[in-house]
This record gives structure tokens, C-alpha cells and sequence, in this order.
């Protein structure tokens, strides 16, 4: 359907859309219109991708001259797949559409990829059997970097003396380079597919891609990451349209990428490559003393200028991706003092001297970088600015130096981007230095946790000021507010939508207490407490018994989830849970977690049921769908907060404290409630899907607790599902899933072209008489403050209520 | 820090505290149930959970009875298996808090089911499969006489005192097989002739199966061999269930109390549309007697009791004597039928059109107004003159029930339409005029 959005018309792909996905493309549109950033929640299984797909793209075929990109960052690869197939599909429609119209422009004339690792991409023979992806690009830059490429010119056989290049790569530097994919929508495997019909190499194929296509899909971390970014990123102008899906945990994704953890295993791995290295370097003063020669004079004009053998358009050398430089310190000269390969290593062997020395504690230090770097100073007189230039320094040495096999240099890699974020930032990072793991406090074994701890860093200026728009969604993302604080911007659109139902397809239910009426909690002093293990265990016994095929359970650890697993199987529970289901587990090992997937979805396709055990912090709380009957139920075992004795997080609370005055308490309760939305989440896909969401903790009884929920869920639980006992609870679920299996059709929640048009209209006029109002108040000189925008759509909304009732 | 210093003041120290707790489930669909009272203008109390009953109830059979454009084949002659789960589900009782187990209900139900079927399909046959324990096991074979089903089911369900002292074995219990059940009903309807629907309605009362192999290939055979497996639940929806009975055309019902559980197991006394693959069979004929009753003093060996009984019916072809009728003949396995039963099954043909309803439901404006006629009326019918006619009606408080003459008062009752003689009905009258008259006192 065409759905007219103030002056843009819309191309839908389906022919009835639902109420909220409406709202939500109005205020993307008022978004983009008004070049600012969005913050947008909306709940799973409404529809999200298609709406921001739709409204971007028609946006795009509206304004073709001034309209940027469209970066769609996903957090997984299958995300990935879905949205391109999303878009696929959209596309084909339009065209229909456009063409049925005679338009003159049949808005195929668009590229759209998927940018993914060389692991997903790669098709050459032996190097995409690699499993780990980090071999990969290591394989790949053995048959590809610029040095060994121009040694294979020398041979007109290379193969013969011994080089060997990959085909699809020379193939596609031969001829591909130059041309342009043609118009369509790639996914990863279209991708491949047409790099095997050309002989082209699909993953530069794709780099190269990212410069011209209309629409990319990638990684979170290719738009976040400091070492990534500026690699796919340089040919994104301003005016492009950067989305984040699934952007509830994007503080830590931007924590993530600026932190570095080193431990004795980095050190020792490090000096061994050190020592590598000067051999190298030796061998080659020897048989190639220009190339290092080169290099230097290079190093003195700045680091801005292409290095040696970069001329070619596709770079395959290690690039000058530096943490996050300003661009003045790119352009200056290397200090004089590491310029010479075998003066940075001496460099580089006292600095990691003395982080071994550092390392070396019986208790743990907390201190600021600023701390840190004078001791160093003083130590060692290593000055903060030369240890700027360390990640650049060490990837030109790389390079001159023909290093092969570049993951086995990984360690003092680790090293040097420490020491460049070290001498770049003094805001907003710590230093801890732990003696011994917290879980094992009699094995001595140090870690030095450079940690970031202001997420802003990361995505605040290459992100939020690069671009105009930044659209930021979920279906989780309450408080809102709470983001634009952490994120340090200022959405101009921040609204939760709620969800349209006929039914009450999602049931939360706050559970209290036990049959024995004993409070139920996993806070700290009650944990340990057989009454609350045994009640925990017989609310799931009971559950096992009334609730068909799946349930989950989310517990806030794997510590806690051994501890009452053990405990149940004591008290003889697990039997009887086994008795009614099938009972799987998630373990820290992602292979056996699958393979527990797999058995646990067909125990319930099979009628068996069953039962899956797993965190709420954990691979499958965040990623995995538990759809229609694989979800029946889910029980959050207690509220997920993190481990307040982590001294990374305290520093983070405190810093959050000081410097955007957020209180612990509440970044804490925040921080567990998201997850904990996130776990019960995974049980609703989409709205004719059902299921219980089971809030076992008397803590949720609280107003302060249960209000930061996303509104979606909140706005359900009603006196009734409060403050609940086992039995209690036992009654309404069975209840509702009686309920909930009566037929049932969603189609009066669907919007027709004519409801749409309708909607649109009252809207406008509306808005006319809103804002007459308005004036005419402003002219009274009345200081009401109303919001335009808010009112009318509340007023929408009522007049839609009474459409209904007419 | 202790982020759970604050909690303390909230421990529930009530055990039905103010938030809401309701005693009992069973208090629960009561709550609030004075909201849904309303006086009218005259001061009578409307009832809203009436009219709602009424509601479902009418969809429940508007669904069943579904006219489309072109007019639905049935098979009217069945070979239907009664799957019934007696596993340890059965012995829970019907609701939370509520004591009646669910043993009795599914006697109940089971029962009415078997006298309806029989009455509704004089021509169809009907045997008797049980599961519990992880296996399943066949009672009775197919068969045409409602007795013999009838006197199993209450051996079932309420056992007579054995003579020995032989202690009985425990009839309920463990878990149930859907698939050893599908698979023992599979081979005795495999050898069911093209003519007769093959059909399966599962009583189930368990949340879970255990099978010995995969249930789904199962599914798959039933598939392939057009049998229409139908699911009752007592308990909440199971996906294989579902799927079975998706899969095959079936339906599958979840039932909300005793009562629901007894209206989804009768709509099956109704026979369902033949599947595509049956569709293009070509009519075949089928031979059938038609004996009459002697009523004469002489005494002779009947050929179904083995007791000397004065009259009964003589089979036409080899003359044997019968007691009942429906039959089929143990020497020459002719079907003894007589022409009323035949009358009967031929009314499933050609039913009643569903009635329309006069007053449109609340929240349905004049757009949807065609739609809501969807699917209930009977070809060559004018829509807009009938949805001229019902907005008219339904100004109107003064109208009667052409069948019982009793006024229908406007605001706590459906009010009715035949489409065609355009008289109105009650609800009562539409359920008597569908199920059991197959006429239409108006029309005719």
C-alpha cells in the first residue's frame, strides 16, 4: 500500500498495517525531515525493520540529490540476513507499484549490501574453511598483501617459485575494480554467489561497494569500532541515515570497544613477538634496506600519507586505523624516537617492562591514566605523546616488514593500542589492576583492565556529530531518557510506542512469594535460603505440569544457576520437573549451547516439552527467539543485577555519578531491568504468538522496579498479576493459556489503504487546529506549555477510539 | 553497596493483601462481574455475560456451518476412532480448585458424543481407541452399534464390580502416545473403501506424549492417507496437536470448562466437508437394504443377541433377522438401513443458511457491515437488502421469535434472521432449527 506521511508518500509492502507502525513512521519522518536523532521503542514483533525500511527507502526515492545513505547497523549476522530479505521483498514491491503508476523512475535503481568479516565472505578454497575468523583475515592477507603481490610480478609463474595469490582476489583487482555491482539487493549469499559467477573476491567486492551502495547493512561495531571505522566508514557523508536496531545495549557495545585487558599471557606472548620482530628487522637491514628506509621517510612527513605500497584503490595492507586520533595528530611526524624500527621495539620492550612490573601487585590499584603515565614517565621517560603513535608505528612496521600470518601478532598488537588510548584519553578511562580473578582469589593471576567508562566516547563524536540523523531503536529501550544521557546526545524524536492487541497476548505476573507464602528473592542475604531455593523449585515443578511444550528460565548467573540446580537435585525437584519435561542448560561453551537448542526445539515440536535452563546476561537471553510453542512460559528467576563487587563498574558508577549525576542505585536497577525486559521479551515474537512472563522476585512488587519496564509490558500488569503466591499464580496461567488457545483472527488491528488515508487526514486537520490554538494561546500570552506534536496525536488516538465506537 | 537495603519495607506480611489477590480461582471470573450489569430505560437489568454466552455459543456453530459459493460435499457415511486419553492427565481435576475430576466429565461428554453421532450419521461407523501408560490399545472395532460403544464407555469410566476377587487394573494413569493411538487407528482405517470419510477425534487431557519414534512422519501418513484427525483438549494448546490437526483438516478445540469440552466434542457429530483428495472421486454406488419390521408371534433366534425374540427386521438378501437397525448384515454384509435414516444424513446435504445477526455488534461501523455477513450467506441472497432490513430491525424492540412467539427483548439477546423467508428467530429456535430440525419453520 502507498500511505501518504505528510509530503512523502510511502511504499508499504503489505497491504494492511498496523496502528503503531504508522506512529512509528511519522515520527521517523519528523526525524529525518528535521535532520536530528531518534530514539524509538517499539515492541517486538510489531513490525520494526519493515517500518524503517520503508520510510527511509521512500524517503531516499523521493529525495534522490539530497538524501544520503541508509547504515543499518545489526548486532548479529542472521539480523543481518533478515533485513536484507526485508528489504528484498520491498524492493520487488515497489517496483510493481512504481511501475503499475508508469512512474518514471521504477526505483530499482539502487544498490543495497551486507557488509560482513572476511568469514562470512570469503569463498576462496582453502582459506574459507578456516573456522576462526581471526585466520581468516590472516590467510587472506597471506595471499593478498601489496608485498607479496608485487614479489609474484617479478615470476611470470608464481605459482611456480612458490607464492602463491588468490585468484578471486587478482580477478577482481584486474577487472572488478573498476566497475559497479549492478542495481539490486545483496545478501551475504548473493554476494558470494556473484563473486563465484564473476571470479571476483566478494568481501573487497563489498568494501568497495560501500562507497556507491544506497543502502548498507553491517556490523555495530564497523560504524563503533575505533580500529574498524574508519576503514568502511571514510565514504559516509554527513547527510547519511545511521539506524542502530536492537540498540538497548549500545553503552556497552561502545564500553566494549575502548577497553583493553592485559594479563601475564599478553605480556609473555608480546615480548615473544617483540623479539620476532627485531629478528626481522635485522634480516631485512640486511637484504632490503630500502623499504625501511622508505618507511622512515614516510614516518617523518606524518602519518596522513599513504605508506609504502598503498597505492593500490583496495588496500589490503593493515591500514592506519588508529583508536579514535584526532585528525591534527595524524598529519604530524612521527617522534623522532621511534621512527627507526629498532629504536620502537627497544620502545616498545620498556613499556611492556614496565606493564609487567605494574602488573606485578598483591592487591588492587585503582588509578587514573594521568597517574599512570607520570610514573611511566618518570621510569621509564616514555612521554604520553610518543605513546600516541604506538597502533599507527606498529601497523607500518608490519607492513615493511613482509610480516605473514599477522594473527600470531596479536598480543603486542593488544599492547600497542593500549598504549595509544592510554596517551589519547585522560577523561573517562581507568586503570584497575587486579591481583587474582574474583572467582578464584587463591590463584594469583594479575589482569590490568584499562576500562572505559563513558560510553559517549565511542559513539558521541565519530557517530551522533558525524551524521545528522541517528536512529536509535528497540523494543526495549525504557527510560528513554536514560540513553540520551549515557549516549550524550539529544534525540529530537524520543518516543515509546504501545503495542495494539485484541488480546492479551503477553501475561506478566509478579510471583512473591511461595505456596508457603515465605518471600522468594535472589538478593544477596536470601539467596542461600532453602525456603526460597525450594519454592523457586516447586513454582518450576508446577509450571512443568500446567504449562505446554516450552518454558524458559533466566537466572541472574551461572554461579546461581549452579548453585540451585544442585540444590534442586538434592531436594529431589529436578526428578520431578524431568517427569513432565525435558530439561536443557546453557553453558559458557557456544557450540554445546546450540546443540542444547536444537534438542530442546524438537523436544517441543515433538510434544514432549521441555525446559531451558539459562542467564540472563547470556548468548541466548540477547539473541535467541523462543517463538510460539518454544516459548510458552518464561520464569526470571530474581532481578539480574550486575555484579556490584566488580571494581570496573563501581569506577563506572562513580564516574556516572560525578560527572552526569546518576545515581548508582538507579543506573543499577536500570541496568537490571533492561535485561531482565530483555529476557521476558525473547517469549513474544510477533501478535498471534502468546505467553506467561513470570517475574519471580518480590523486588518486582515495587513500584520503582515494575515502572522501568518498557511500557509495553508495564501497561499489563494489573492489580491482579501483582504480589502473587505459587498458587495463585498456578490458577491464572492456567486460566489464560485456556484462554489463549480459543480462536482468534488479528485482522481488525489491521489498517486498510482507506483506514490509513482516514488516520491521515484527521491528523492534519487536527494539527491545523492544534496549532491555531496554540498560536492563539501564545497570542493570550498564556504560558501553557503544550507540546504541538504530543497533543495531537493523543487527540488522533481518542478520535480513532470513538471512530471505533460509532 | 547494597542496592536491596531499600526492599525490606515491602515483604508481604498478608496473605490475601490488599493488591488485589482474589481467594479462589474459581472467585476469578466473577470479579467484577456487577460492572457488566446495566439497567435499561425501563429499568431491567441487562445482563452482559448472558448475551456474550449467547455470542459464542452461535459462533461456535455459524463456524461449522459455513455456506460457500459452491455447494459442499460431505461424507455422510464415517468410520470414526474415538482416541481417548485416559493418562494421569485425566484424573487432575476439571479447573484449579475445582473437585469434579475430569474422568467424569469426559464419561459425560463421551457419552452424549457417541448418541449424537449415531443419531446425526445412521450410516457411519464408529470404533473405540485408549492410550495411558505410555500405550495404546483398541476397546472396539469399528462399529455400527451405539450400544455396544455406549456399554465400553461406562466399563471404562465406571467399571462394574468383577465376581472374582481379581484385582482390577488401575484404568488410568501414566502417560498418554499420541502416535502408538494414530498408529493403531491408522491400520484399521487404511482398509475403510474410497466412499467413507476417514476420521479421528482425540479427547486429549494431557500436556505432553510419549512416543517411541517421531511423531511427525506419523503425522505425515496420516496426512497422506486423507484421515482428518480432530483434537479436544482439556488442557492448554500443544503444538502437536495443532499441527496434527492442522495438517490433516482437522480442527482443534481447547476447552475452557465442562461445558465447552461437550460442545466441541459434539461439533463433530456433525460430518466436516470432504477433503480435495476425496472431491474428485466419482460418485460410487453403494448397496443397501432395506428391511421392514415384522412384528409377527413368531419366535426365532435373532442373528445379533442369539436369543429367541419375537419380530425384528429380515435382512432382504439373505433373510436373516436383526433387533435394530442401523446394521450391517453378518452373513452377506449388506447395510441395513431404513429410509428415515437416510432422510436424515441427506439433511447434512443441504442445511438450513446460517441466520444473520440483527443487531450489529458494538464497534462495527457501516464499512464493515458487509463483512460481517461474510461467509453466512446462502447464494442469490441480495447483502445490501438484508443489511437495509437489519438496520431497521434493529431500531425496533417489539419483534418475536417466528418459532416460540416470545418476545425478544433488544439489549440482552440476539435477535435473528433467516435470509431467505426473512422471519426472525432466537437463539433457542436458531439451535433447534439447525441442529435438530434441519428446516426452516419460515421457509417451508
Amino acid at each position: 500500500m502507498k500511505i501518504q506521511i505528510d509530503d512523502l508518500i510511502v511504499y508499504f509492502p503489505y497491504e494492511f498495517i498496523y496502528k503503531e507502525q504508522y506512529e512509528y513512521m511519522t515520527e521517523l519522518y519528523r526525524g529525518i525531515k528535521s535532520k536530528g536523532h531518534c530514539l524509538l521503542e517499539m515492541p517486538c514483533g510489531t513490525g520494526k525493520t519493515v517500518c524503517l525500511l520503508s520510510l527511509i527507502t521512500s524517503y531516499q526515492y523521493a529525495n534522490p540529490e539530497t538524501a544520503g545513505k541508509l547504515v543499518y547497523c545489526t548486532r548479529t549476522v542472521t539480523e543481518m540476513e533478515k533485513v536484507l530479505a526485508e528489504l528484498k521483498a520491498l524492493i520487488k514491491y515497489r517496483k510493481g507499484v512504481l511501475e503499475e503508476d508508469n512512474a518514471a523512475n521504477n526505483g530499482t535503481n539502487l544498490v543495497a549490501i551486507g557488509l560482513s568479516s572476511r568469514k562470512n565472505l570469503c569463498i576462496h578454497p582453502t582459506v574459507s574453511l578456516e573456522y576462526e575468523g581471526s585466520k581468516v583475515d590472516s590467510n587472506c592477507r597471506n595471499l593478498t598483501a601489496s608485498w607479496i603481490r608485487d614479489q609474484a610480478q617479478a615470476f611470470p609463474n608464481p605459482k611456480e617459485a612458490g607464492i602463491e595469490l588468490c585468484d578471486y582476489f587478482e580477478e577482481f583487482e584486474k577487472s572488478g575494480i573498476q566497475s559497479i555491482l549492478p542495481d539490486g539487493v545483496y545478501t551475504l549469499l548473493d554476494l558470494k554467489a556473484f563473486g563465484k559467477q564473476y571470479g571476483w573476491c566478494p568481501y573487497f567486492l563489498a568494501r568497495r561497494a560501500v562507497e556507491y551502495a544506497n543502502i548498507v547493512v553491517y556490523n555495530y561495531s564497523y560504524m563503533l569500532d575505533p580500529k574498524i571505522a574508519p576503514l568502511v566508514g571514510k565514504a559516509l557523508s554527513k547527510n547519511s541515515i545511521v539506524v542502530f536496531d536492537e540498540a538497548h545495549n549500545i553503552d556497552n557495545v561502545c564500553i566494549e570497544v575502548l577497553s583493553v585487558n592485559i594479563n601475564n599471557h599478553v605480556i609473555k606472548s608480546a615480548q615473544n613477538n617483540l623479539k620476532k620482530l627485531e629478528e626481522k628487522i635485522n634480516t631485512m637491514k640486511r637484504s632490503n634496506a630500502d623499504r625501511l628506509k622508505q618507511e622512515y621517510n614516510r614516518l617523518v612527513t606524518g602519518l596522513a600519507t599513504p605508506g609504502v605500497g598503498q597505492q593500490n584503490l583496495v588496500n589490503t595492507d593493515l591500514n592506519n586505523t588508529v583508536p579514535v586520533l584526532p585528525q591534527d595528530i595524524m598529519n604530524e611526524a612521527v617522534p623522532g624516537n621511534i621512527r627507526k624500527g629498532e629504536h620502537f621495539t627497544s620502545f616498545l620492550r620498556r613499556f611492556i617492562d614496565f606493564v609487567r612490573l605494574r602488573l606485578n601487585v598483591d592487591k588492587v590499584i585503582q588509578e587514573r591514566p594521568e597517574t599512570f603515565l607520570s610514573s611511566l614517565s618518570s621510569k621509564t621517560s616514555i612521554e604520553q605523546k610518543t605513546l600516541q603513535f604506538c597502533a599507527e608505528r606498529m601497523n607500518s612496521l608490519l607492513n615493511t616488514l613482509e610480516v605473514r600470518d599477522i594473527h600470531e601478532f596479536n598480543a603486542i598488537k593488544v599492547i600497542t593500542d593500549f598504549a595509544t588510548l592510554v596517551g589519547t584519553y585522560e577523561n573517562g578511562f581507568t586503570i584497575i589492576i587486579e591481583p587474582h580473578d574474583e572467582r578464584t582469589p587463591a590463584i594469583h593471576e594479575p589482569v590490568l583492565q584499562f576500562s572505559c567508562m563513558d560510553a559517549s566516547i565511542a559513539i558521541s563524536k565519530p557517530v551522533f556529530e558525524r551524521f545528522d540523523t541517528v536512529i536509535l531503536t528497540s523494543g526495549t529501550l525504557s527510560p528513554l531518557d536514560k540513553y540520551s544521557k549515557l549516549l550524550q546526545f539529544t534525540p529530537v524524536v524520543s518516543r515509546s510506542l504501545p503495542m495494539s492487541l485484541t488480546r492479551d497476548c503477553i501475561c506478566p505476573l509478579v510471583l512473591t512469594r511461595g505456596s508457603d507464602q515465605v518471600a522468594v528473592s535472589t538478593k544477596y542475604q536470601m539467596r542461600g535460603d532453602p525456603a526460597v531455593v525450594r519454592n523457586y523449585g516447586s513454582l518450576l515443578v508446577e509450571l512443568s505440569k500446567y504449562v505446554p511444550d516450552g518454558i524458559i528460565c533466566f537466572f541472574t548467573s551461572y554461579q546461581y544457576m549452579e548453585d540451585i540446580v544442585t540444590i534442586w537435585n538434592q531436594m529431589n525437584l529436578l526428578d520431578q520437573i524431568t517427569q513432565n519435561k525435558l530439561i536443557f542448560i546453557e553453558t559458557p561453551n557456544t557450540a554445546e549451547t546450540s546443540i542444547a537448542l536444537t534438542n530442546y526445539r524438537k523436544a517441543c515440536d515433538s510434544g514432549r516439552g521441555a525446559v531451558f535452563l539459562s542467564i540472563a546476561r547470556g548468548k541466548v537471553a540477547e539473541g535467541v527467539d523462543f517463538d510460539g510453542h518454544y516459548g510458552r512460559a518464561v520464569v526470571m528467576f530474581g532481578i539480574p543485577f550486575v555484579n556490584t563487587e566488580s571494581k570496573i563498574l563501581k569506577a563506572r558508577l562513580e564516574y556516572l555519578k560525578k560527572n552526569y549525576s546518576i545515581q548508582e542505585g538507579d543506573f543499577l536497577t536500570f541496568d537490571a531491568l533492561r535485561h531482565a525486559s530483555q529476557c521476558i521479551g525473547r517469549v513474544i515474537r510477533n501478535k498471534s504468538d502468546y505467553g506467561l512472563m513470570i517475574l519471580a522476585d518480590k523486588r518486582y512488587n515495587q513500584p520503582d522496579k515494575r515502572n522501568k519496564l518498557p511500557e509495553w509490558i508495564a501497561k499489563r500488569i494489573t492489580q491482579t498479576q501483582l504480589n502473587l503466591s505459587t498458587d495463585t499464580l498456578i490458577g491464572l496461567c492456567r486460566q489464560y493459556l485456556k484462554d489463549m488457545a480459543q480462536p482468534w483472527s488479528a485482522k481488525q488491528l489491521l489498517l486498510s489503504q482507506a483506514d490509513v488515508e482516514k488516520l491521515a487526514q484527521r491528523n492534519n486537520k487536527l494539527k491545523e487546529q492544534q496549532r491555531s490554538e496554540y498560536e492563539a494561546a501564545l497570542l493570550n500570552g498564556s504560558q501553557a506549555q503544550i507540546d504541538p506534536m504530543d497533543e495531537d496525536i493523543r487527540n488522533a488516538e481518542e478520535a480513532m477510539q470513538e471512530d471505533a465506537n460509532d | 553497596m547494597d542496592i536491596d537495603a531499600e526492599d525490606d519495607n515491602e515483604i508481604p506480611d498478608h496473605v490475601h493483601g490488599a493488591s488485589g489477590d482474589t481467594g479462589y480461582v474459581w472467585e476469578g471470573q466473577f470479579t467484577g462481574a456487577w460492572s457488566m450489569l446495566d439497567d435499561n430505560q425501563e429499568g431491567q437489568i441487562i445482563n452482559d455475560l448472558q448475551l456474550k454466552e449467547q455470542v459464542r455459543k452461535r459462533q461456535r456453530l455459524t463456524s461449522m456451518t459455513t455456506v460457500t459459493d459452491s455447494i459442499v460435499r460431505k461424507g455422510i457415511i464415517r468410520f470414526m476412532y474415538l482416541i481417548l486419553d485416559l493418562s494421569a492427565g485425566v484424573l487432575q481435576p476439571v479447573a484449579h480448585d475445582l473437585k469434579q475430576s475430569r474422568v467424569s466429565v469426559m464419561h459425560e461428554a463421551t457419552s452424549d458424543f457417541v448418541k449424537e453421532f449415531f443419531d446425526q450419521n445412521p450410516l457411519s461407523q464408529m470404533g473405540l481407541i485408549v492410550t495411558r501408560r505410555g500405550l495404546a490399545e483398541k476397546i472396539l472395532e469399528l462399529t455400527g452399534g451405539q450400544k455396544s460403544m455406549l456399554t465400553e464407555l461406562k466399563e471404562i469410566f465406571d467399571p462394574s464390580p468383577r465376581a472374582d476377587d481379581e484385582p482390577t487394573p488401575d484404568p488410568f494413569g501414566g502417560d498418554p502416545s499420541i502416535q502408538n493411538s494414530l498408529l493403531i487407528a491408522h491400520s484399521a482405517l487404511q482398509s475403510i473403501p474410497q466412499y467413507g470419510s476417514r476420521e479421528i477425534v482425540i479427547a486429549y487431557s494431557s500436556l505432553s506424549t510419549c512416543d517411541p519414534g517421531d511423531v511427525m512422519t506419523t503425522i505425515q501418513l496420516m496426512k497422506d492417507s486423507s484421515v482428518r484427525c480432530s483434537v479436544v483438549a482439556l488442557d492448554a494448546e500443544m503444538y502437536v496437536c495443532k499441527k496434527l490437526s492442522h495438517d490433516t483438516n482437522g480442527t482443534y478445540g481447547v476447552a475452557l470448562h465442562q461445558e465447552s469440552f461437550k460442545e466441541l466434542l459434539l461439533a463433530h457429530a456433525l460430518p466436516p466437508p470432504t477433503t480435495t483428495k476425496q472431491k474428485n472421486m466419482k460418485p460410487a454406488l453403494i448397496r443397501m437394504g432395506f428391511p421392514q419390521r415384522r412384528s409377527d408371534n413368531l419366535f426365532s433366534i435373532c442373528n445379533c443377541h442369539s436369543e429367541i425374540k419375537a419380530g425384528g427386521y429380515i435382512c432382504p438378501r439373505c433373510k436373516c433377522k436383526y433387533c435394530d437397525l442401523p446394521t450391517e448384515c453378518t452373513v452377506c454384509n449388506l447395510t441395513l438401513v431404513s429410509s428415515p435414516h437416510l432422510a436424515r444424513s441427506y439433511h447434512h446435504l443441504f442445511p438450513v443458511a446460517p441466520f444473520v445477526e440483527i443487531d450489529a455488534p458494538k464497534g462495527v461501523d457501516a464499512r464493515t457491515a458487509g463483512q460481517r455477513f461474510d461467509g453466512t450467506m446462502s447464494v442469490g441472497t441480495d447483502v445490501n437488502r438484508i443489511i437495509e432490513l437489519c438496520g431497521n430491525m434493529s431500531k425496533d424492540n417489539t419483534l418475536c421469535c417466528f418459532g416460540c412467539l416470545k418476545h425478544i427483548p433488544r439489549e440482552n439477546s440476539l435477535r435473528l434472521l433467516c435470509t431467505r423467508c426473512e422471519k426472525v428467530f432466537c437463539v433457542e429456535c436458531d439451535g433447534f432449527i439447525h441442529q435438530s430440525l434441519h428446516n426452516c419453520p419460515g421457509c417451508e
